[in-house]
C-alpha cells in the first residue's frame, strides 16, 4: 500500500551515533510496520507519512517496493526492529581501538 | 485521545455528507469496525428492502485496530444488505483501507443512488462526492490507475468493474488492484448507487490511548507470531498455494500442475507481498516466467488459493498454472468474486454435461472441462451480461428456479452463493463434522472465510481429536472451563455447541481488525485482544466484556437477517451432501469414498446449535429474553412486530437511531 512521496533527498542507508542501517528492498513487502514504529517513535503517532523512512512501489516490477530513508533519519534503529523480512539491516559500528 | 474516530454518512440523493462521532458507548456495545457496523445496518436497512435499489446502505467499517502497530490488524469490511439470491447479510472481509482511518475516519455509510456515475475523495476528515463518469466502464486495474493518477499514488483505492456497473450479483470491490472484498456481491450494491470507487489518504496518524504500551504489546505479539517459523515460512514462500498439500480434494484433475509445488516454481516467480502492519506476508506477487503462455502477465494477488487455484485451477479442472492465473487476473479485472464466478460457471459445465440444458441455453459453447479459454468467455459474457452470461449474472437460485427439480441435484451453493463442487472440500461435512464445515452452513453470509477459526472436529486431516481441542482453545476463545464439559463429547454433540463461543471470539476478532489465518489467530488469545482494545481506546473493558459484546452483534445480526427474510432453511448446505456419496483424493494416494451425510444427524446438529444460542430450537429464532439478557431489548418489540405478520416499516424511511444497550 503506497504512501506518499517523502519531499527531499533519500537513501538507501544511514550512518550516525555509531550505526549503519541500510535497506534490502528485494526483501521489502510493503508492510510499512517500520514506518509506522518510526512515526510513534519520533511523533507519538502512527502514521506512515510523517515516517522517516519512505517506502513507494517500484514502477518497474509490480510487487516490490523501494525503501529509502530520508534526510532527517538519525539511524535510532526502531524501524529494524520492526521489520520481519530482513529488508533493514542495522550494524553496530565498532569504536577504533588502539593498537 | 482514544482511537476513536468519526462516522461519515454520505447521502448520494441529497450529495451532502454529514459526520458523526464514534461514541464511548457505541464502542462499549459493539466494539468497532464490523460490529458497528452491523449496529448501523440495523439503522439504516429497513425489512423488505431491495438490495439493489437506494434504499440499501454499503457501509465500510475497517477494524478498529487496523492501522496501528498492532501485527495483521489491517482488515476492513464492507457491509450491505446482499444483493445475491438466499443470502441476506452482505458481509465481506478483505484487504485495508487503513487511509481511512488515517484520514479520521472510523466508519463510511453510503446512501441512496448518484444520478450520475461518482466516487468518494476521502482526505483527512473530509468526504467529497466527485464525478466519476470518465471511470465508467473501465475495469478494476484502470480505474485503480485512473485515481493514482488524478489523485496520487499514496491513495487507497476500492473500485468496481464492469460487472458492479452491470449489476452483475457476484460483483466485487477490488482495493488497491489486488485484495477482493469479494463474496455476497457488494460490488452490485456499490454499482447500484452509481458509485465507482472509493478513494482515501489521510495524513493525520491513528490516535491510541496508550500507544507506549500499544507498541509493546505489539512487538512482544509480532515476536510470538513470527515464532511461529514453520508456518511463517510456508505462509510466506507459498501463500495461499501450499495451504492445501495435506487437504483432500475431488479427483477431477489429479494431473495439474496444482498439484506440484516445483511446476508452479518453475512457470511463476513469486515474491511476498503483505498487509499494512503484518508480519506474516501471506500474499504473493506473481509473474509469469518466459517461455509459457501469457509470460510476463503480472499479477499481485491476496489470496492464490481463493482467486485462482481452488476455484479455476481445481475447481474448473485447468492443467496449467499460467491458464489458472489469467482466469485469476480476468476475473479481478472485472470485478467478480472468483469463487461464486467459477461456480456457476461449473454449474452450467456440469448440466450442460449431462443433459440439464441444451447447446442452444448455453450460447452453442463446447461446455467441457480443463478449458480455461471457454472459462474467460463465460466471465466476460457474465460481466457484460450477454446472452447466457445474464441468466449466470442472476446467481445459482434463480438459475436453479428457472430449470425446474432437474437442476437441484447440481446446486452448490451456501446462503444462495454458488461455488465450484470441486474447488475444495469446504463446507463438505461428508468428510467429517468440524466446526469450520459445519459453520458454512450457520453463518448469516454463507461460505467462505468468516467464523472458521479454530477447527474442531473430526476432519480426516486434523490429528487431534475434538474433546483435546476444546479443552486446549478454550481459555483462548473465552470459554468458561465450566462449560466446556457441557459441550458434550461426540463430534455431533461438540461441533454445534462450541459454535457460539467460536462465533463471538471470530466476531471480536473482526470487529478489531484481525486477519483469521489461522497463525494469527493462535498468538492473539482473547485476553490479549482485549489488552490491545484498551491500550487504543482506553475503554478498560473486560475480555468477558468483549465476548458478551461480539455475541451481542451476532445476535443483532441473526435479528436483521431474520426481518429481511432469512430462514431455518437457509442454514442447510446443498442438498446433494445429503443425497450423494463423494471421492476425494490427495495427489499419489488412491481416490476415497466418503458416504452421504445423515440429514437426520444434521437436523440434530442444527437444533443443539440454535439451543446453546438460547434461540427457538425448533425454528432458530431469537427468544425475547436471550435479546433482553444481551441488552437488544430496544429492537424486541419491532423483531416481534416482524414476527406477528404486522407491516414492516416503510422501506424508504430512515430508522430513527435505536437505543444503546448500556444504556
Amino acid at each position: 500500500m503506497p504512501v506518499k512521496a517523502h519531499e527531499g533527498p533519500k537513501s538507501p542507508e544511514v550512518t550516525m551515533g555509531g550505526k549503519h542501517m541500510l535497506t534490502i528492498s528485494d526483501n521489502c513487502t510493503g508492510c510499512q510496520l517500520c514506518q509506522i514504529a518510526c512515526s510513534w517513535v519520533k511523533f507519538q503517532e502512527f502514521n506512515p507519512v510523517v515516517a522517516f523512512i519512505d517506502i513507494q512501489p517500484d514502477d518497474a516490477q509490480e510487487g516490490r517496493w523501494d525503501a529509502r530513508f530520508t534526510a532527517e533519519c538519525d539511524a535510532c534503529g526502531y524501524c529494524s526492529f520492526f521489520c520481519h523480512y530482513d529488508a533493514i539491516e542495522l550494524t553496530r559500528l565498532k569504536a577504533p581501538t588502539r593498537s | 485521545m482514544n482511537g476513536l474516530q468519526d462516522i461519515a454518512i454520505v447521502d448520494l440523493n441529497a450529495g451532502s455528507v454529514t459526520y458523526e462521532p464514534v461514541t464511548r458507548q457505541l464502542a462499549l456495545d459493539y466494539i468497532g469496525g464490523q460490529g458497528i457496523g452491523s449496529y448501523l445496518l440495523y439503522r439504516f436497512v429497513k425489512p423488505g428492502v431491495d438490495a439493489l435499489s437506494p434504499a440499501n446502505a454499503l457501509i465500510l467499517a475497517p477494524g478498529s485496530l487496523t492501522g496501528t502497530s498492532i501485527p495483521s490488524a489491517s482488515r476492513s469490511t464492507f457491509m450491505s444488505k446482499s444483493p445475491t439470491d438466499g443470502c441476506y447479510l452482505g458481509m465481506s472481509n478483505g484487504g485495508s483501507m487503513i487511509q481511512l482511518r488515517q484520514a479520521g475516519i472510523d466508519l463510511l455509510v453510503v446512501l441512496g443512488r448518484a444520478e450520475k456515475p461518482v466516487y468518494l475523495e476521502v482526505t483527512d476528515g473530509e468526504v467529497r462526492i466527485k464525478d466519476g463518469r470518465h471511470l465508467w466502464g473501465l475495469d478494476t486495474f484502470e480505474t485503480s490507475e485512473a485515481l493514482w493518477s488524478d489523485l496520487g499514488p499514496h491513495f487507497d483505492v476500492a473500485a468496481i468493474g464492469p460487472a458492479g456497473e452491470n449489476l452483475v450479483r457476484c460483483a466485487c470491490i477490488i482495493g488497491n488492484r489486488h485484495v477482493a472484498w469479494g463474496r455476497t456481491g457488494m460490488g452490485a450494491v456499490m454499482g447500484s448507487k452509481n458509485l465507482k470507487a472509493i478513494a482515501a489518504y489521510g495524513t493525520g496518524g491513528i490516535p491510541a490511548a496508550q500507544p507506549v504500551k500499544l507498541l509493546g504489546l505489539s512487538r512482544r505479539t509480532t515476536r510470538d507470531l513470527v515464532g511461529d517459523t514453520k508456518s511463517i515460512k510456508t505462509w510466506r514462500e507459498g501463500g495461499t498455494w501450499k495451504i492445501y498439500w495435506d487437504f483432500p480434494k475431488p479427483a477431477l484433475n489429479p494431473d495439474s500442475d496444482l498439484w506440484v509445488q516445483e511446476t508452479m516454481d518453475r512457470k511463476i516467480e513469486h515474491h511476498p507481498v503483505a498487509c499494512p502492519g503484518c508480519p506474516v506476508g501471506c500474499k504473493h506477487a506473481l509473474k509469469i516466467r518466459p517461455g509459457y503462455r501469457y509470460e510476463g502477465l503480472e499479477l499481485t494477488i491476496g489470496c492464490t488459493f481463493s482467486t485462482m487455484n481452488g476455484p479455476f485451477g481445481l475447481g474448473l479442472g485447468l492443467q496449467n498454472i499460467e491458464d489458472t492465473m489469467k482466469c485469476g487476473e480476468w476475473v479481478q479485472r472485472l470485478g467478480m468474486d472468483s469463487e461464486v464466478t467459477a461456480g456457476v460457471i461449473s454449474m452450467l459445465i456440469e448440466m450442460g454435461l449431462n443433459g440439464v440444458i441444451d447447446r442452444e441455453q448455453a450460447d452453442r459453447l463446447d461446455l467441457r472441462w480443463g478449458d480455461h479459454e471457454l472459462a474467460l468467455r463465460l466471465m466476460e459474457k457474465i460481466a457484460h451480461r450477454d446472452g447466457v452470461g445474464n441468466w449466470m449474472a442472476e446467481g445459482v437460485a434463480p438459475m436453479v428456479r428457472s430449470l425446474g427439480e432437474a437442476a437441484e441435484p447440481y446446486r452448490v451453493s451456501f446462503k444462495g452463493m454458488g461455488r465450484a463442487l470441486n474447488a475444495h472440500a469446504g463446507g463438505d461435512m461428508r468428510l467429517g463434522v468440524s466446526t469450520p464445515l459445519f459453520a458454512w452452513s450457520v453463518n448469516y453470509r454463507g461460505h467462505g472465510d468468516r467464523h472458521r477459526y479454530p477447527s474442531m472436529g473430526g476432519r480426516p486431516d486434523q490429528k487431534k481429536g475434538n474433546v483435546e481441542t476444546v479443552l486446549e482453545k478454550a481459555p483462548h476463545l473465552g470459554i468458561p472451563i465450566d462449560e466446556v464439559h457441557q459441550l458434550g463429547e461426540s463430534d455431533e454433540e461438540i461441533v454445534p455447541a462450541a459454535m457460539r463461543y467460536i462465533q463471538a471470539y471470530n466476531t471480536v476478532a473482526y470487529a478489531l481488525g484481525f486477519c483469521d489465518r489461522a497463525v494469527v489467530l493462535n498468538a492473539l488469545p482473547i485476553e490479549r485482544m482485549t489488552e490491545f482494545y484498551n491500550e487504543s481506546t482506553g475503554l478498560g473493558v473486560t475480555s468477558e466484556h468483549l465476548i458478551e459484546a461480539g455475541r451481542r452483534v451476532w445476535n443483532l445480526e441473526k435479528v436483521w437477517v431474520t426481518m429481511q427474510g432469512q430462514t431455518k432453511a437457509d442454514d442447510y448446505p446443498p442438498s446433494r451432501f445429503f443425497d450423494e456419496t463423494v471421492e476425494f483424493m490427495r495427489p499419489g494416494r488412491s481416490p476415497v469414498e466418503y458416504p452421504s451425510f445423515p440429514r437426520e444427524t444434521y437436523e440434530g446438529m442444527l437444533s443443539r446449535y440454535y439451543r446453546s444460542h438460547g434461540w427457538d430450537p425448533d425454528t432458530g429464532t431469537p427468544t425475547t429474553e436471550i435479546l433482553d439478557r444481551l441488552g437488544l431489548q430496544w429492537l424486541v418489540d419491532e423483531f416481534l412486530s416482524y414476527l406477528d405478520g404486522q407491516a414492516a416499516p416503510d422501506a424508504g424511511t430512515i430508522r430513527s437511531e435505536p437505543e444503546l444497550a448500556c444504556l
